[in-house]
């Protein structure tokens, strides 16, 4: 295990595809983890990508089991309250139309994921853009309502689309 | 919210220093207006960050954290910058409430901070995708502070340079006179 204040421990991309994950990336080495999401472009529709947790049996956590709240923040309009406490995914990824020019980006961060006695909580925010529109932005709150074990997490896409898009993951040291 | 503590430790004598990268640090030494960024190995990192502590200026209610980039050594000061933030202060006449464009000719984290003693801002910012030349750049920040009249405040938010170009320094201005105080330091995230 590197000894620096941030390990980067593993990444993963995906090109032409409905979900990526990145599975045995979280451990008891860390409590906390930063996630990088950049390069995200839908293939054939437009299409928004959302996080969900993979527990220690290799299973991606789809039932309504999430807790989340968004701050959706066009640059266009109003800014729009999400929220929910039956969700099926734990925070909001990137979206686009298909302009292979946004790309976008952003930063997560998830607490505790590997335990087995807590539950596990995320934030997040992303800056993104829709072409018709323009730039918007995303503030996430997530928490997984059960005590599982997390040792991984897959971003889907929600529309039809296939997509592209990079993840990477980082653990924060804390001595 | 960005967490962790630097350490340092010997991996068969050679030191990790973790994969956040410290490129330059610029502290305050005398007044100016302005503080460049202009060699961010935009060829090397895609994820930048950097943290801005101690931001105070000469003169009561300016803003301390405006960001504008660099294309090919050239600063963009057009309207065309789109920007979306929230804001979070407990000054009766800005409390919480939006701003945003899609015509602006800076990215502003924050309202004006002040000159007494406390009076000054702090922020974090990502950037994503400068250097690459095929994608538009993005940013998202968080910032606190106190206003002139020592209100609490805080924002959050995020911006984009639509336009698929190379970003290749960062500037961090006032919107109106000189700086009295600053710390900067910018990062590149490793991507292995």
């Amino acid at each position: 295990m590197a000894v620096g204040n941030l390990e980067f421990i593993k990444s993963a991309s995906g090109t032409n595809v409905s979900s990526l994950s990145v599975t045995d990336c979280f451990s008891a080495d860390y409590d906390v983890y930063k996630i990088l999401q950049t390069n995200y472009t839908p293939l054939s529709a437009s299409s928004q990508s959302v996080m969900r947790l993979i527990n220690s049996s290799g299973s991606v956590i789809s039932t309504s089991d999430y807790d989340y709240g968004s701050l959706f923040m066009p640059s266009y309009s109003s800014f729009v309250e999400d929220r929910s406490t039956s969700s099926t995914f734990i925070m909001d990824g990137l979206s686009n139309d298909q302009n292979d020019t946004v790309g976008g980006g952003a930063v997560y961060y998830l607490f505790n994921p590997f335990s087995s006695t807590s539950y596990t909580f995320g934030i997040g925010q992303l800056s993104n853009f829709n072409t018709g529109s323009g730039m918007f932005a995303r503030k996430d709150i997530g928490v997984l309502t059960t005590t599982a074990s997390i040792t991984g997490v897959q971003f889907i896409s929600t529309g039809s689309a296939n997509i592209t898009t990079n993840i990477k993951v980082y653990g924060l040291a804390s001595n | 919210m960005p967490l962790g503590a630097s350490r340092f430790g010997l991996l068969g004598g050679v030191a990790d220093l973790g994969k956040l990268e410290l490129i330059e640090t610029q502290t305050y030494s005398s007044a100016v207006s302005v503080i460049d960024f202009t060699s961010i190995q935009e060829s090397t990192y895609n994820v930048h960050f950097m943290t801005c502590s101690q931001m105070s200026a000469a003169t009561d209610n300016i803003h301390t954290m405006n960001i504008r980039l660099f294309e090919n050594g050239v600063v963009e000061t057009s309207g065309v910058y789109q920007t979306a933030r929230q804001n979070a202060g407990l000054n009766p006449s800005v409390g919480f409430n939006e701003s945003r464009s899609t015509s602006a000719n800076k990215i502003a984290l924050q309202f004006g901070s002040g000159t007494a003693t406390g009076e000054n801002e702090s922020a974090y910012i990502y950037f994503y995708n400068l250097g690459d030349s095929s994608k538009y750049s993005f940013v998202t920040h968080q910032s606190v502070g106190l206003t002139n009249d020592s209100y609490f405040m805080s924002a959050f938010g995020a911006a984009a340079l639509p336009q698929a170009s190379t970003v290749d320094g960062i500037r961090l201005a006032t919107n109106s006179g000189n700086y009295n105080d600053f710390k900067v330091s910018l990062y590149g995230i490793a991507e292995s």
